[in-house]
This record gives structure tokens, C-alpha cells and sequence, in this order.
């Protein structure tokens, strides 16, 4: 009998306890102040898992192809140094006012201060990336660029991801260097 | 004088719309970006790989900047660029 009682009014404390605190504007939604170690897991794990499943079932072309690596890299270039960053840049504006920070892409994946979920699998991170070009990420800064690009661009540009951080400043000028002939016709 | 500001209102509706459609992330928006590849760095290179498709990505670039410079009559360099050309083939 207690319990019928203890329980509905718990969870009805808990839930006007929540809404209170969402109504107060309490929380910090500066992108200067940093989350929580609890709301940040609780975004990151919601991220992970979401891409993880949404990705899964992709199919990867073959990404080892000069054309891919000098399309997907004058696309980068244009499209995502701005905050990923390039060989031999340390930071940019918006690589340190983003929040959460943008991984710094010239880097492996092991060197990123985030979690990538079980990236463990080498397809599995070519998935990832793709997914994240393509859809983007809500509340990231991450654009959605499936929605004016095509996937055989986009997987040019995950291509050239997987190169990128062995790439030194000189071999990055010449694969991005955009002549006017990128190598794939659209 | 409503029904003309409401015309004017729907036109530009419509020509925001119009140009919505058109507003694709196309290469050609990227003329002004373009560069030529510093292919005069790919001489330090010489110890990778060249079936690696990082090389062969570079060789592609600069192989072309090397048709360009033809074209342009540019024949100083003829010899240097033939030895390339040959080096080229056999991974195209």
C-alpha cells in the first residue's frame, strides 16, 4: 500500500523537481563553460550509440583511389579546415570557440580527446565519418552536408580522411590544390 | 496599396524559394579558391612509395600541371618532364 503511494509521488517530485530546474535557466548554455562529466557522458554516449546504429548497415566503396583522395581533398580544404584544421595548424577560431571542440582531424583517432564509441572496427570508423559528414550533428556546429552534396563526394572526403593524418604540409598543398579538375565528374 | 505590398511580398517569397533550389554546394562556387600544387616539394618525396595512393594522388596533380605547362608552350623543362610522364604511366 505504501509503495502505491512512496512511488507516483517520487517520480512526481523527481519530474516537477526537473521541469523547475529546465524553467529556472540555471544551467550554463555558454559555449565557454564546459558540461558536466555527467551531461557531457550522457550527450557523448547518446551520440555514439545513435551514430553507431544509424551507420551500421552502410556500404563502403573502395576509398584507396587517387581520384577519391584529390576530390575529397580539395573538398576538405574548403569545406571543414576552418575548424578540423590542416597539416601543420595548431588551432583556428572556431576550433577553440566550438563547443563541444571539433576533433583536431590531422590527428589518428586515438590522439582525439573524445570518445569515437567502439571505433575499433577500421570500417566502422569509415561509417562513422561518413555518417556524421553526411547527416551532421544537432547542437555541434556540425552541418548536415548530405543535404547539397552527393554521397560519392562525401565518401571522397571520408577517402581522404583516412589519409590525412600522415599527410605532411607539403603532400596536403598538392592533393588539395583545386585546379578546376578534381578527378570526379558530377 | 495593401494588394501592391502584398505582391511585392509574394514575389520575393517566391524568388527566396527560387533560389534555394539553386543554392547546391557546387564546385564551380570554388573558382576563386583555385591554386596550382607545389609539385616542386614532391622532389624530397623520393622515398615513398609510389603505389601508395597518396603518391599516386600527387603524381595525378602534378602530372596534369605538367600537361598544362605544355600547353601553355612552356618547353624549357621538356626533358624533365617527359622523364616524369614515364614514371607516370605505369601507375595510371
Amino acid at each position: 500500500m505504501k509503495c502505491k503511494i512512496i512511488i507516483p509521488s517520487t517520480l512526481a517530485l523527481a519530474a516537477i523537481a526537473g521541469l523547475s530546474f529546465l524553467y529556472s535557466g540555471l544551467y550554463p548554455m555558454g559555449a565557454d563553460v564546459p558540461h558536466t562529466k555527467l551531461t557531457y557522458w550522457v550527450l557523448e554516449t547518446l551520440r555514439e550509440r545513435s551514430i553507431a546504429r544509424a551507420s551500421s548497415k552502410l556500404q563502403i566503396p573502395d576509398l584507396n583511389s587517387p581520384a577519391m583522395l584529390l576530390a575529397g581533398g580539395a573538398d576538405y580544404n574548403d569545406m571543414c579546415t576552418s575548424c578540423h584544421l590542416k597539416p601543420g595548424q595548431q588551432k583556428s577560431d572556431m576550433s577553440q570557440g566550438l563547443y563541444p571542440q571539433p576533433p583536431n582531424l590531422t590527428k589518428d583517432t586515438d590522439d582525439h580527446d573524445h570518445s569515437h564509441g567502439d571505433n575499433s572496427d577500421i570500417d566502422q570508423a569509415a561509417r562513422r565519418q561518413f555518417w556524421i559528414i553526411k547527416h551532421g550533428i544537432k547542437a555541434s556546429g556540425m552541418p548536415a552536408w548530405g543535404l547539397t552534396h552527393d554521397d560519392e563526394r562525401i565518401w571522397a572526403m571520408v577517402a581522404f580522411l583516412k589519409k590525412l593524418p600522415q599527410l605532411t604540409e607539403q603532400q596536403y598543398q598538392i592533393i588539395t590544390a583545386r585546379k578546376g579538375n578534381s578527378g570526379m565528374q558530377h | 496599396m495593401k494588394k501592391i505590398n502584398l505582391k511585392i511580398a509574394l514575389t520575393g517569397i517566391a524568388l527566396l524559394l527560387v533560389s534555394s533550389t539553386v543554392f547546391a554546394h557546387d564546385r564551380s562556387k570554388h573558382k576563386g579558391k583555385q591554386e596550382a600544387p607545389d609539385c616542386e616539394a614532391m622532389k624530397d618525396m623520393d622515398h615513398m612509395d609510389k603505389m601508395d595512393p597518396v603518391m599516386m594522388a600527387m603524381m595525378e596533380q602534378c602530372s596534369d600541371e605538367h600537361d598544362d605547362d605544355h600547353e601553355h608552350g612552356d618547353n624549357d623543362h621538356e626533358d624533365k618532364h617527359d622523364d616524369d610522364h614515364h614514371g607516370n604511366d605505369e601507375h595510371h
